[in-house]
């Protein structure tokens, strides 16, 4: 122990164990941690045994060659985690990338993300055989598309996996991976061979390549299911097994200008609300369900055409939304759709999704007078557009009414958490007391317990 | 009521904690399921003030642990608990001075809590330029210009 007398400009740092040293650079992009080689004597060769290597970062900034040499340095006999990244073109990548992966399985690697997009030719790419024969992984992320393995696969440890664009089937890589407990892909395939694999994770905007269309997700033991959709069709065959899900829906752009898309485009909406009904039959008997903003604002439309909706099993709902018009009378509907309810958890986020005045011109082109239609569902909610919230009395009131508004439909429900994720008032934490002073008032006559975070 | 652990300090202090606590500690658990804490664990290598820190991280997460298992509904999708309380926490708690802090990552190294390693560790370099670091950690520059050429030399990237 370091005496506490004498430490007034001490270096106790350079004092600590090696392994503790390492740890301490492992939490830094290697660019940085190879710097700290010339603080002092001590430090000269700590960063060669630092267990996580890590090539991202804009500042410095590695390139094939430099990452070549990094490797020459590095001692390291165990590599826990290995990132690598190239951000400039590269003529010949492809022979480099599988030297990177046969060092990173030689030193037994046990998280390995491999960050190259479209610089890597995926027409002719393939993995090293070595690759497919890794004991020590247990994480693996790919962000290139990949092709059909052309050795038997064994990856015995791999706990989770996320594909760009993956092999063209999975199930030779499927069987090979015993204990994969979460997959993240950007399309889904036949799942139904995989009874370890319990989480799935789909975005389908998380690379910049088009993605194939439609999809199906047939994984009978899935048990949860996280889906970032676009407007491309999905479809849940069967996903009887699923105890969780979080359904998000990013339609065209971000945010969506509705008169910037074809007539095509604007006449797609129906097919999205029939695809998000479907979707939700299918989820009938999930206990715990999550949606967001677009989502609620689809099933928004449909309630307002009046379209029929499934009841649902779920005890735990929780939406990550705007306090808006447009998201009210799908609430309103899932929360009647929702008999077996205790528990509700509101994420009150800034506006992200589709805008009001869009959604507005949307039901006018439909023949849906708009007076008619949301007046009576909304509750004189403001839209997405008039959302002030930089201004704490007003942004208050409103949350206060939306509890409120809340407590008025639902009947079975236990407890009600509402989250604030998005506060920019300077005033926040008077703000946030006077709303807690609120509650009383909001929670007399019923029996649910309100929390804020 | 739940069986006690009881630690004894550098200084020959006694702390009392739960055995929930002390499970937090890998090294202790190997040692409890082995069925060698009887009479006490000296840890002669972590003074009292050290000790107490670290009984607070280890109570405060398992209490956080517990609340969450409480409200599974909170948990996001993948089991990971959302608490930022707990970060608050976290990261008011690494708010000490520099001996404690190499203290506590001592201890922590030693009893293996993977949690408080981390958290004592992640921000030590992270956003500091090579000349903040000497200054923070008062280290001392023992190369000659010419061998710290050579040392810029052998991954000079990294120094572009």
């Amino acid at each position: 122990m370091m005496d506490r007398s004498i430490t007034e400009g001490v270096d106790c740092i350079s004092s600590m164990p090696d392994v503790i040293l390492h740890h301490i650079l492992s939490f830094i992009p290697i660019g940085l941690a190879i710097r700290s080689s010339t603080l002092s004597k001590r430090w000269r060769h700590v960063w060669c045994e630092t267990p996580r290597l890590d090539f991202r970062g804009y500042h410095p900034m590695a390139t094939a060659r430099d990452i070549n040499q990094t490797l020459i340095s590095y001692k390291s006999p165990k590599i826990t985690s290995f990132h690598l990244c190239v951000i400039v073109w590269v003529p010949k990548l492809e022979p480099q990338i599988n030297n990177w992966i046969e060092f990173a399985v030689s030193r037994n690697v046990e998280q390995l993300f491999l960050s190259f997009g479209c610089r890597v030719n995926h027409a002719t790419y393939r993995f090293p055989n070595s690759f497919f024969n890794s004991s020590s992984l247990q994480n693996l992320h790919v962000d290139f598309i990949t092709g059909i393995p052309g050795c038997t696969v064994s990856w015995k440890s791999l706990r989770s996996m996320t594909l760009g664009h993956c092999f063209q089937s999975l199930d030779d890589v499927l069987s090979g991976c015993p204990v994969l407990e979460t997959l993240t892909l950007v399309h889904s395939l036949d799942l139904s061979k995989s009874p370890t694999l319990t989480i799935l994770k789909i975005n389908r905007r998380l690379y910049c390549w088009p993605t194939p269309g439609s999809i199906k997700i047939v994984a009978p033991h899935l048990r949860y299911l996280d889906l970032l959709n676009t407007h491309e069709t999905c479809t849940l065959v069967d996903v009887s097994s699923l105890t969780k899900a979080k359904l998000d829906i990013r339609i065209w752009g971000d945010p969506y200008r509705y008169h910037y898309y074809s007539d095509d485009e604007k006449a797609d909406f129906l097919r999205l609300e029939n695809m998000l009904l479907k979707m939700l039959a299918q989820l009938r008997n999930v206990e715990l369900l999550t949606f967001e903003t677009t989502f609620l604002q689809i099933i928004s439309v449909a309630e307002l055409r009046g379209v029929s909706f499934p009841m649902l099993k779920v005890q735990t709902l929780t939406l990550h939304t705007m306090i808006a018009r447009s998201v009210t009378p799908g609430i309103t509907r899932l929360l009647q759709s929702s008999p077996a309810l205790k528990k509700l958890i509101v994420y009150a986020t800034e506006p992200k999704s589709i805008d009001d005045k869009d959604l507005d011109e949307y039901l006018d082109s439909e023949g849906m007078n708009l007076d008619q239609y949301w007046r009576p569902k909304c509750d004189g909610f403001p839209t997405s557009s008039n959302l002030r919230f930089k201004y704490a009395t007003w942004y208050l009131k409103l949350v206060a009414s939306f509890i409120e508004w809340l407590l008025k439909n639902v009947e079975t429900l236990e407890t009600l958490v509402v989250v604030f994720e998005y506060l920019c008032c300077s005033d926040d934490a008077t703000w946030f007391e006077e709303l807690l002073r609120m509650l009383p008032t909001l929670s007399n006559n019923n029996n649910v317990s309100i929390i804020l975070r | 009521m739940s069986k006690k652990i009881i630690f004894e300090s550098s200084e020959g202090e006694s702390f009392e904690v739960d055995e929930a606590v002390a499970l937090e500690c890998q090294t202790i658990k190997n040692m409890i399921e082995d069925d060698c804490t009887d009479g006490g664990i000296p840890l002669a290598n972590v003074n009292s003030a050290t000790l107490t820190k670290v009984i607070d991280y280890c109570k405060k997460h398992v209490e956080a642990a517990a609340a969450a298992e409480a409200n599974a509904g909170d948990k996001d999708i993948y089991g990971a608990n959302k608490d930022i309380e707990l970060k608050t926490w976290d990261e008011e708690f690494v708010k000490v001075d520099q001996p404690l802090l190499f203290d506590l990552m001592l201890a922590a190294n030693f009893l293996i809590i993977p949690g408080l390693l981390d958290l004592t560790c992640k921000t030590m370099m992270r956003g500091k330029t090579v000349l903040q670091i000497r200054e923070i950690f008062h280290i001392k520059k023992d190369y000659t210009d010419a061998e710290e050429a050579e040392v810029r030399k052998e991954n000079a990237w990294a120094f572009e």
